[in-house]
């Protein structure tokens, strides 16, 4: 019997092929919205949270914690001081720190981050879950006047292996102070990371106290080095200070015990935090904008269902005369009503699977560009839970919808009997 | 299958619509036998419809009972009757009786997927119910393969109406209710549709019901109930 009932609602789907396709096409781009939202909400998280994976903390002078998580790992704003060298050995001799990877910061390459650091970033370094830094060309600095381009940097500046670059002094796209007397040649690019290492310029912490020969007051003093000066003339070249130092530990289980020492650390005011927790704090700041969009797609889904209502009462009042035969041959109350309910949750699944169709073709189309202008890293997963829920909750709205078409039809039928009204 | 010799039988039946003054219908005493050709005749609005609706079980009497094939269906459920009009009921309508977006061979298999009795009677007399269709289509006078492939809504009234009997002649239900099938139809037209259905309508022995307002019809049928007799009106 109920067989028949769904094989009629496919048939009179077919038959009004147009304003089913409308129907089903308006509440496709509604629940595609949501979900797309929802998914670029979800992987924009966990591109965030995920930016720096495989530490374990976070050192830098003291500041705020999301201060710190800014300059170190997005490098947004500027450190106010720096971590002495002396410091930094000395904290991360401590044997329960496995490794760790110092970070300066502070120059610049035509709007392009310089980061300095050691051999251990290309070691230890992990973004987005334990991915390691891979080189699409070249490798690593083996030379002072070597340098590392991320992938961003590499592409919009069109820079290939050997090519030569200046550093300049400090931030931003002008500067009039510049190291062009120490010209950097391009050891090897890296593979897209989707954080923000593709938009910088690795170079040896060395290298970067090569150049500031002569700054120490924040000017230069000097003119006119060559890289050859400074080879001839064997300038010691020690590094006395660097930004922030990221660390790993032996065991996850010192974590806080590392932070507490850090922070209570007595010749220098310094600042530990854990990563994955300063990432969540700062992403709630920036998540309210997402639970804002959800909400209006959410609004857009009932929005949606309440137009398809609207649709479906229509057209009821234009079968009237379908239903009472129907009727005539043997299809009871129920039947009817169950034919209005099967017609609006097929609606509903038809938008659903058409809808997910069109969330995975706007992932596959807008990834490039997501990519390109956020460095939001797409990737096609299943539906999550909370997904699955959400269309679970829209088969259930349209249940409870379909129920007012299906009392209206089985109320007409009682009331219509066998009579067909015109 | 025992056929019961009497088909409907109304006692004390009075029908009165909620909220009117009047008793629309009265009727005493009636009695149809089975494979009779019945015709009401009554003006327009004096109640044809509301009879057929009351003997399918569709209204339910104010006072009295009826009983259908021994069944009395004013004690029965409403669920029940749905299921004991789809065992038990031809019917046809007097125009738009075809479902547009099912094709002519749907259309007249559509009483088989609500009744299984139906279907399994249809079976029993002949396996293959297509062909049982087809049959019944051709002896209607419409040439099946011509139609079958045929948009609904290009058929002509007169093709439509008649596969709307063929819907209500398969499985050979003991009753065809035929409410004014013919006004759409022209003269000749009406009295051939007749014909044909009075001829199908032997081959299984079913009761007849068919009402009009056109008296011309009357000379066709066994019997004719006027409503002037049956309303509340005359009776009183
Ligand atoms: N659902 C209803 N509620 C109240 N009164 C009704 C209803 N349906 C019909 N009536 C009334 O019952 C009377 C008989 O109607 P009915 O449809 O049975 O007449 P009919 O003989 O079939 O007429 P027609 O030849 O026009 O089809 C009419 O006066 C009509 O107004
Ligand atoms: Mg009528």
């Amino acid at each position: 019997m109920n067989l028949s009932i769904l094989n009629l609602a496919v048939k009179s789907f077919r038959f009004r092929k147009f304003s089913v396709g409308l129907t089903i096409l308006s509440l496709a781009i509604s629940i595609m919205l949501f979900l797309s939202v929802d998914t670029i909400r979800v992987q924009a998280k966990d591109n965030f949270v995920n930016t720096v994976s495989g530490i374990d903390l976070i050192v830098g002078s003291r500041s705020g914690s999301v201060q710190l998580l800014l300059y170190s790992i997005f490098h947004i704003g500027n450190a106010t001081n720096n971590v002495s060298w002396e410091s930094y050995e000395k904290i991360t001799k401590h044997p329960r720190i496995h490794w760790s990877i110092p970070i300066s910061l502070g120059d610049s390459h035509k709007g392009f981050r310089v980061v300095g650091t050691n051999q251990d970033f290309f070691q230890h370094y992990q973004y987005k879950k334990n991915n390691k830094l891979l080189f699409d060309t070249g490798t690593e600095f083996s030379n002072l006047f070597d340098a590392v381009a991320g992938s961003n940097v590499a592409k919009k500046l069109n820079y290939s292996i050997n090519d030569e670059i200046t550093l300049a002094h400090g931030i931003g796209n002008v500067s009039l102070t510049s190291h062009d007397n120490l010209p950097f040649k391009i050891s090897g690019i890296l593979h897209p990371t989707g954080s923000p290492i593709d938009d910088s310029i690795v170079i040896d912490l060395k290298s970067l106290e090569a150049i500031h020969i002569g700054w120490e007051h924040g000017i230069s003093n000097k003119t006119n080095f060559s890289a050859k000066d400074i080879e001839l003339e064997d300038i010691a070249l020690q590094t006395q200070s660097i930004t922030a130092f990221l660390v790993k530990l032996k065991s996850k289980h010192d974590v806080f015990n590392i932070q507490r020492a850090i922070n209570d650390y007595r010749k220098e005011p310094l600042l530990a935090i854990l990563p994955s927790v300063a990432l969540l704090e700062l992403w709630k700041v920036v998540g309210i904008i997402e639970k804002i969009l959800l909400l209006i797609s959410g609004f857009v889904i009932i929005t949606a269902l309440f137009s398809m209502l609207a649709i479906i009462l229509t057209n009821l009042n234009s079968r009237r005369r379908e239903l009472a035969v129907l009727r005539s041959v043997g299809a009871s109350p129920l039947d009817i009503s169950l034919l209005m309910i099967i017609e609006t949750e097929l609606l509903i699944v038809f938008s659903m699977i058409l809808g997910i169709v069109l969330l995975y073709l706007s992932i596959i189309l807008l990834s490039p560009i997501l990519y390109s202008s956020y460095g939001i890293a797409m990737v096609l997963t299943p539906l999550s839970t909370f997904q699955w829920m959400l269309l679970v909750c829209i088969l259930i709205a349209g249940l409870l919808i379909s129920l007012i078409p299906a009392f209206n039809a089985y109320r007409n039928t009682l009331q219509d009997g066998l009579t067909i009204r015109s | 299958m025992d056929k019961p010799k009497q088909c409907i039988q109304i006692s004390q039946l009075v029908f009165r619509w909620p909220g009117s003054h009047n008793d629309l219908l009265s009727i005493p005493k009636l009695t149809i036998e089975q494979g009779a050709k019945i015709f009401i005749h009554g003006a327009s609005g004096s109640g044809k419809s509301t009879l057929l609706n009351l003997l399918t079980g569709v209204l339910t009497p104010t006072q009295g009972s009826i009983s259908i094939l021994d069944q009395s269906i004013s004690h029965t459920k409403k669920a029940q009757l749905d299921s004991f009009r789809a065992n038990h009921f031809g019917i046809i309508f007097q125009q738009f009786n075809l479902i547009p977006y099912l094709t002519v061979m749907e259309n007249i298999m559509l009483p088989l997927s609500f009744s299984k009795h139906r279907l399994s009677k249809a079976q029993e007399y002949k396996s293959d119910i297509h062909h049982q269709a087809m049959e019944i289509l051709e002896s209607l006078g419409l040439d099946e393969h011509n139609i079958s492939n045929r948009n609904i809504t290009e058929l002509s009234t007169g093709q439509q109406q008649r596969i709307a009997a063929a819907r209500a002649l398969i499985g050979a239900p003991e009753i065809i209710i035929a409410d004014e099938p013919t006004s759409a139809l022209d003269a000749d037209a009406k009295h051939g549709f007749i014909d044909l259905l009075f001829n199908e309508v032997k081959k299984t022995n079913s009761t007849l019901i068919f009402a009009s307002h056109d008296h011309t019809l009357a000379t066709m049928f066994d019997r004719t109930l006027p409503m002037d007799n049956l309303t509340s009106a005359h009776s009183s």
